[in-house]
């Protein structure tokens, strides 16, 4: 008679061990949602790109950076036209390095994940200089 | 004996409720996820032929003609090969051709600019002469010369901006231009090459058949194509007039959009290169 009882207590014992196996599959399995693939810093990058490559298409950005300004006052100019054309959902800020010198990186917050974009310009007119635009370019939060 | 049959049904049915009540969580759960895969496939998927169209009409030069299908490109591109280049008019002392001669006060002073010295192959009716306030200039061929009159004070520099296509439609639309006074040796800076979406390539995408296109491109997807200018005002509008292609209220719609200078004309001539920007619709 014991014996009988016990094998009832082993099944249930048995279906609740099978129950806990199956949740624990599941939770594993499906405990994140589904994510998009990670292209946003991809995209990001590439309109940046593009970005600066129209305003020297359109002729706007050499006659800025060979102004024979000082080059602070080029890097707000060429953000203020960069304003209209990027993503309201990023943060960016402008820095133009002449011939080999460093760009500074003070502007560019410290905290957060950066993408850096270079377009290089060898001249414009009768000015032969080498300039290096570069920006910098984050999302908001 | 009796009561301990019961007790093995109990056993039984107490078994057979949880694995239902299991099941039944289990496929809650896989709907649930795959719904959300599925939307996300689609937004994703959407999103990159979106981007692969707006990459490739902007960034790709591809030719077909409207009428004739089979030219219908398997790849849309609208951009083409532009060069500029700037000429600079200095009616200054260090700039006259007879140096010795005296400064006076120009009109109509010629300018040439020898065309054979760019090296390459370009429409010469793509032509685009712009002064410093962007206004179109006329010139003329003469030779192997393209040449243009303007006028310049004593002392004073004048910028020019030239444009040419490497291969374009435009029209012919030089005018006669005066050679009698010819005192200045103008400076011709190197050529700079821009991508620009030509016009003879918005013209036969306009004129396309929106079904035809859409299969030769192989998407899946319906699309609409829009131009618009700084004004905000629509150059293009592709393929508007086709059911298929009208962008709906409802439903996921992807637009993606990239600044672009292009091409302007009226009556096959080219007027100006003006500033816009594409947005391209995918959506089905």
């Amino acid at each position: 008679m014991k014996k009988g009882r016990r094998k009832g207590y082993l099944y249930t014992m048995e279906v609740l061990l099978t129950i806990s196996m199956i949740f624990i599959v599941i939770i594993f399995a499906f405990r994140s949602a589904p994510s998009k693939p990670a292209l946003e810093i991809s995209l990001i990058k590439g309109d940046a790109f593009s970005a600066l490559e129209y305003l020297d298409d359109s002729g706007q950005l050499r006659p800025l950076v060979y102004s024979g300004k000082p080059l602070d006052v080029a890097e707000l100019q060429i953000e203020d036209l960069l304003e209209d054309i990027l993503t309201k959902k990023v943060n960016f800020e402008i820095d133009i390095c002449k011939n080999s010198d460093a760009c500074s990186e003070e502007n560019a917050p410290e905290n957060r994940e950066i993408i850096v974009v270079d377009y290089y310009l060898s001249g414009y007119k009768k000015s032969y200089d080498f300039y290096r635009v570069r920006m910098y370019i984050w999302k908001m939060i | 004996m009796a009561g301990k049959k019961g007790a093995l049904q109990m056993d039984y049915i107490l078994a057979i409720g949880i694995f239902l009540l299991m099941f039944a969580i289990l496929v809650s759960f896989s709907t649930n996820y795959l719904q959300t895969m599925k939307n996300t496939l689609s937004v994703s998927l959407r999103r990159g032929t979106a981007t692969d169209l707006l990459d490739s009409i902007t960034c790709y030069d591809s030719s077909w003609n409207h009428s004739d299908v089979s030219s219908y490109p398997a790849r849309l591109g609208l951009k083409t090969d532009m060069y500029r280049f700037f000429v600079l008019v200095n009616n200054s002392q260090n700039y006259l051709k007879n140096q010795s001669g005296n400064l006076t006060d120009l009109t109509n002073e010629l300018v040439e600019i020898n065309k054979t010295a760019f090296g390459l192959d370009f429409d010469e009716n793509s032509i685009l002469v712009l002064d410093e306030d962007g206004n179109s200039m006329s010139y003329n061929i003469s030779g192997d010369m393209i040449i243009f009159n303007v006028d310049a004070s004593i002392d004073e520099a004048k910028w020019f901006t030239v444009y040419i296509d490497d291969d374009s439609n435009f029209t012919d639309q030089t005018s006669s231009v005066s050679t009698a006074l010819n005192n200045i040796t103008e400076v011709v800076y190197p050529l700079e090459r821009i991508d620009a979406i030509q016009y003879k390539k918005i013209y036969e995408l306009n004129l396309s058949n929106y079904t035809t296109m859409k299969q030769k491109l192989g998407l899946d997807y319906n699309f609409h194509i829009r131009l618009y200018d700084e004004s905000d005002n629509i150059f293009l509008d592709y393929a508007s007039g086709y059911n298929l292609s009208e962008i709906p209220e409802r439903g996921n719609v992807i637009a993606l959009q990239r600044y672009v200078v292009y091409q302007s004309a009226s009556a096959w001539q080219i007027d100006d290169i003006k500033k816009g920007k594409f947005i391209v619709y995918v959506f089905g």
